[in-house]
């Protein structure tokens, strides 16, 4: 799976990334993240030790990507993509850089998408138009090519520690965003709040939301496998219903010396068991998440998908 | 889903047309009631953006249009495109050129004019204002009924015209709709002749209501549009319309061949030898029906989400301070 996150420079994209791996070090309720190269790992422990302290890191020079891997008790679930963007790329053309060539061309082809907004300027109710709007078509643009059941959508509201609370009416800006959500019955949306550094809280939150709807993906795409394998299983059974047609396929393929319909569509059930066995698999952790983000306070859903 | 469409805003120079694509494009790129416009090219998004935003917040216009383009945008709702739609901006004070002038860019502006699927005649309000208390006409408009006759000829078919009046702002009230009428009864009389099959719309346009008379008043902290999203509304909508309609007879059309096909196979299969000796002719036949019941299905599919976003939109065009005509007559739009 591919996650993109899009925000400003200064949003604190990365710190969220450093923050939220070291928070999935330890399993929350059975949930876990390890990286997949050694060498990103020490480095976002290491990020992750300084944001403890205070120390937050300088602004990304360069496009960053991940590789990851959601475990539950122990066990690989679901692997995904994670790519950390300069945040100015936002704001230029792709004919000026490439790090927005690249993520003109990443919007086209991510699988979910994490938007990160300033809840500092969100509070101050002066978010930069420009920024919102830019945000919202980027938004826009990743989802309308996402053709799939469930399209997620994370918004993160960062540096929520640095505000008393925010408000309905601070999220005004966000209005048109979440209007268009709620009437694409295929959007799910989760709106988060979170705080990374001294005083750290949610930082799981927004990375375990966006698996769960990854995960609902993952399995909408192993059902849609099962029953295809199981018409083709059904088609090559019907080939051979009446003991007429089971001895001119035996003698078919005795002379041509392929397998039976009989004996292709016992493999096709093969197959469809091993789907079917997959899809169990995944189906535990699904509502295990989907509890732990259900009984979060804080966490807004929002979308048509959940209607 | 079906082409994109092709729209052209004409006008004479000053009248404000790339102003209008700008504002039509700050507002609907944030959002009007769930719908939304975005440019195809997220680099163009950033040129419109930009320019939007040195108007907004330096009071900078926009410059005359040097050089003509196509903008490429999605017609959005809830996240979904509707419809794709082309615009062509050309470069100002073309309208009034002669041919020897730059004929490769008058043959362009032909043939963007004759690939429309909606024309919108720009004419500035303050204009239409000096038409109505002075009777002078404002310019363009005998050009444009020259376009709109080689059209027809070119085409021998109508297309939807959006007559938008920008700067409405400087033409109000009852002077508007005196404004409207003239220009109903005469200076573009050719577009509401009955039986001619012109479908019109007239639609005020506005930066802001407390924008200063003229050509580029000062205009910070000022800006508040005002209808810009209306006219492409309207070009949607209507060529949804129309693709509705051509829906409808595939559907008559295919529900006829499958009524020709069904009944040869039941002809061939009701006779004894023919059923035995013409088995593939009739297999061949009932693999015509299930091809002919899927195209059937899909394009039910496809009137059923015509009529959904059509009456979506619908509900955004009643109620509107436009008048639209078909044919001469003035038509209303009613929910059902």
């Amino acid at each position: 799976m591919k996650l993109l996150m899009l925000g400003q420079s200064g949003v604190g994209k990365t710190s969220y990334v450093a923050s939220m791996y070291g928070a999935l070090q330890t399993p929350v309720d059975g949930f876990s993240l390890l990286a997949a190269r050694l060498e990103d790992d020490r480095r976002l422990l290491a990020l992750h030790q300084d944001l403890k302290r205070g120390r937050y890191p300088s602004q990304t020079q360069l496009r960053e990507k991940y590789q990851f891997h959601l475990r539950y008790r122990g066990q690989p679930v679901l692997g995904f993509d994670w790519t950390d963007y300069r945040g100015d790329a936002l704001m230029e053309s792709s004919e000026d850089s490439p790090e927005a060539g690249e993520l003109q061309r990443d919007i086209l082809s991510s699988e979910i998408v994490m938007a990160f907004f300033d809840s500092q300027t969100l509070c101050r109710r002066l978010p930069r138009r420009s920024v919102i709007r830019r945000m919202s078509l980027l938004i826009c643009r990743a989802l309308q090519q996402m053709n799939a059941r469930t399209i997620p959508l994370i918004l993160v509201l960062s540096k929520a520690d640095r505000i008393h609370c925010l408000s309905e009416l601070d999220l005004a800006c966000l209005d048109g965003l979440f209007a268009a959500a709620n009437a694409n019955r295929s959007v799910c949306g989760f709106c988060i709040p979170v705080a990374c550094g001294r005083h750290a809280y949610n930082v799981g939150i927004p990375a375990l939301a966006a698996l769960h709807l990854g995960l609902l993906r993952r399995m909408e795409t192993v059902q849609r496998r099962i029953r295809a394998m199981t018409a083709e299983r059904d088609r090559l059974a019907r080939k051979v219903e009446s003991p007429v047609q089971w001895l001119q396929d035996q003698i078919a393929s005795w002379l041509d010396g392929v397998p039976t319909y009989g004996e292709l569509a016992r493999r096709e059930h093969s197959r469809v068991m091993r789907e079917i066995a997959l899809f169990r698999r995944l189906h535990k952790p699904l509502l295990a998440l989907r509890w732990h983000l259900t009984c979060h306070p804080g966490v807004k859903m929002f979308g048509g998908g959940f209607a | 889903m079906s082409r994109d469409i092709n729209l052209m805003m004409v006008g004479s120079g000053g009248t404000g047309k790339t102003t209008y694509l700008l504002a039509m494009y700050a507002v609907m790129s944030n959002a009007v009631k769930g719908y939304t416009f975005s440019a195809q090219s997220m680099d163009d998004d950033l040129l419109l953006a930009h320019l939007w935003e040195e108007l907004l917040e330096q009071g900078k216009w926009p410059p005359p249009t040097e050089q003509s383009r196509s903008w490429a945008f999605d017609f959005n709702r809830a996240l979904k495109k509707i419809k794709g739609f082309n615009w062509f901006d050309y470069r100002g004070g073309l309208l009034h050129e002669p041919e020897l002038a730059d004929p490769a860019a008058k043959k362009q502006f032909y043939e963007k004019i004759k690939e429309s699927d909606c024309v919108m005649l720009c004419v500035g309000g303050d204009k239409l204002a000096q038409y109505v208390d002075k009777k002078i006409p404002p310019k363009g408009l005998r050009e444009f009924n020259y376009l709109m006759t080689h059209f027809h000829k070119e085409r021998q078919a109508t297309v939807p015209v959006a007559v938008v009046i920008t700067k409405a702002d400087q033409c109000r009230g009852d002077r508007l709709e005196r404004g409207f009428d003239k220009l109903r009864e005469q200076l573009l009389s050719s577009l509401f002749v009955e039986g001619a099959g012109w479908l019109v719309m007239f639609c005020p346009v506005s930066l802001g209501m407390r924008l200063q008379s003229g050509e580029r008043p000062p205009c910070l902290g000022r800006i508040r549009p005002h209808n810009v999203h209306l006219p492409v509304t309207f070009a949607v909508y209507f060529q949804l319309e129309a693709e509705l309609r051509a829906a409808a007879r595939r559907l008559v059309e295919l529900a006829g061949e499958q009524d020709d096909v069904q009944k040869k196979v039941d002809d061939l299969d009701g006779r004894f030898w023919s059923s035995i000796f013409r088995q593939e002719e009739i297999a061949s036949g009932r693999e015509r029906l299930e091809a002919l019941q899927q195209v059937t299905h899909l394009t039910q599919e496809e009137a059923r989400q015509l009529e959904q976003d059509m009456h979506s939109i619908r509900d955004e065009l009643i109620g509107a301070k436009t008048q639209i005509y078909f044919d001469g007559r003035r038509m209303q739009l009613h929910t059902e």
